[in-house]
């Protein structure tokens, strides 16, 4: 019996820099604005290369789909919000089905020794199933935080299709937003339109922190007092409320702390 | 040295690569840095609102599905719905019924 036969097409524009930068990736060897940025531009590009079998042609986006998303994210969150501590044990269980999709890639006689350039296609349906299921149990751990604080919200939820995706994860007073781990937000980068973004990032290399992402407009509701900031000081000026202008754009970043305390006294003073 | 390339590692450094991934990102937030992240986000996002999103869609048991060219925060693609803001956009084939 013969393997039956696969191929890849990439984009003329993916190149050898790209190659290098998803398997820098993958080793955990990104550093530096230059090689996040192209990073996000392969896996940018890798969304429609294509994998060509004898049944058809599917590009890298339409497989995460149908191989990973219609099979494995309900299974995923209804485990998820099974989770007691969502913080501690969520990365087991984004692992174990992290494996499951080496499997069914294996399975599919995707795994193919002469056809080398099918580990871009592994890349890809692990990186984006890390940006589903990373990206929703942040989400649970901020509901589950915001509950325990005694912060009013409303939530979609996810195990409803229709709600999960809806346009805003949470309101918040009025407020619409969005919870986001950091390189899903910049992978999926958009137009900024709710009035704010809890997101995780790392801070000077050493640990992680929450922070909130607000419109000024969506801050004014709040408490309007800010300090001017850069890029290069946001995280030294935290947890204050630091006000950046940068490409244009005018934002203001708080410590996730900060913002409940001052959402708190808001709604406190609402009733 | 390590590979450059995924052309040039044997099936067992491909093995290994992607074993520590997983193990690494099961340990860590596999979250990127603050400095990076706001200049990046803001640029991605300038450029991403120029950009077209390109829709695929496609019969499957009857049924059309919808797959965009990309993952995108502001437009939400699912089955057979796109999802801008609030307005909820539903497809259907000519002649067919809406269950």
């Amino acid at each position: 019996m013969t393997t039956p036969s696969i191929q890849i097409q990439l984009s003329a524009s993916f190149g050898p820099d790209h190659e290098r930068v998803v398997i820098g990736y993958l080793a955990g060897r990104l550093y530096g604005r230059d090689a996040w940025a192209k990073a996000f531009e392969a896996f940018d590009l890798l969304d429609q290369a294509v994998l060509v079998t004898a049944r058809g042609y599917y590009t890298f986006r339409t497989l995460y789909q149908q191989v990973v998303d219609r099979l494995m994210a309900d299974a995923y969150l209804g485990e998820l919000l099974t989770l007691r501590d969502v913080e501690q044990q969520s990365p087991a269980l984004w692992s174990r089905f992290a494996r499951r999709i080496i499997s069914e890639f294996t399975q599919r006689g995707w795994r193919r020794s002469d056809v080398p350039e099918a580990r871009l296609l592994l890349s890809y349906l692990l990186y984006w199933w890390g940006a589903f299921a990373r990206g929703y149990a942040f989400e649970v751990e901020v509901f589950r935080d915001l509950r325990n604080s005694g912060v009013q919200f409303q939530a979609h939820n996810l195990l409803d299709r229709q709600q999960r995706y809806s346009p805003s994860d949470l309101a918040v007073s009025g407020m619409a937003g969005d919870v986001k781990t950091s390189v899903y937000f910049v992978q999926a980068a958009a137009p900024l339109e709710h009035d704010f973004y809890i997101m995780r990032l790392v801070a000077r290399g050493r640990t992680h922190m929450l922070a909130v992402l607000l419109k000024p407009a969506a801050w004014d509701i709040i408490d309007g007092d800010t300090v001017p900031g850069h890029l290069e000081t946001i995280v030294d000026q935290l947890p204050a409320p630091v006000r950046i202008r940068h490409r244009g754009q005018e934002l203001v970043v708080v410590d996730y702390d900060e913002w409940k305390r001052r959402i708190l006294r808001l709604q406190g003073e609402a009733q | 040295m390590s590979p450059q390339t995924f052309a040039e590692m044997s099936e067992a450094e491909f093995d290994t690569l992607i074993d520590d991934y997983i193990e690494r990102e099961a340990a860590s937030y596999g979250e990127m840095p603050a400095e990076i992240f706001f200049d990046l986000l803001l640029e991605r996002s300038a450029a991403k609102a120029r950009q077209p999103l390109h829709l695929e869609v496609t019969v499957v048991d009857d049924h059309l599905v919808i797959t965009p060219d990309r993952e995108t925060g502001d437009v939400i693609v699912r089955g057979n719905e796109v999802l801008v803001g609030e307005r909820r956009l539903v497809f259907q084939l000519a002649g067919a019924t809406q269950a």
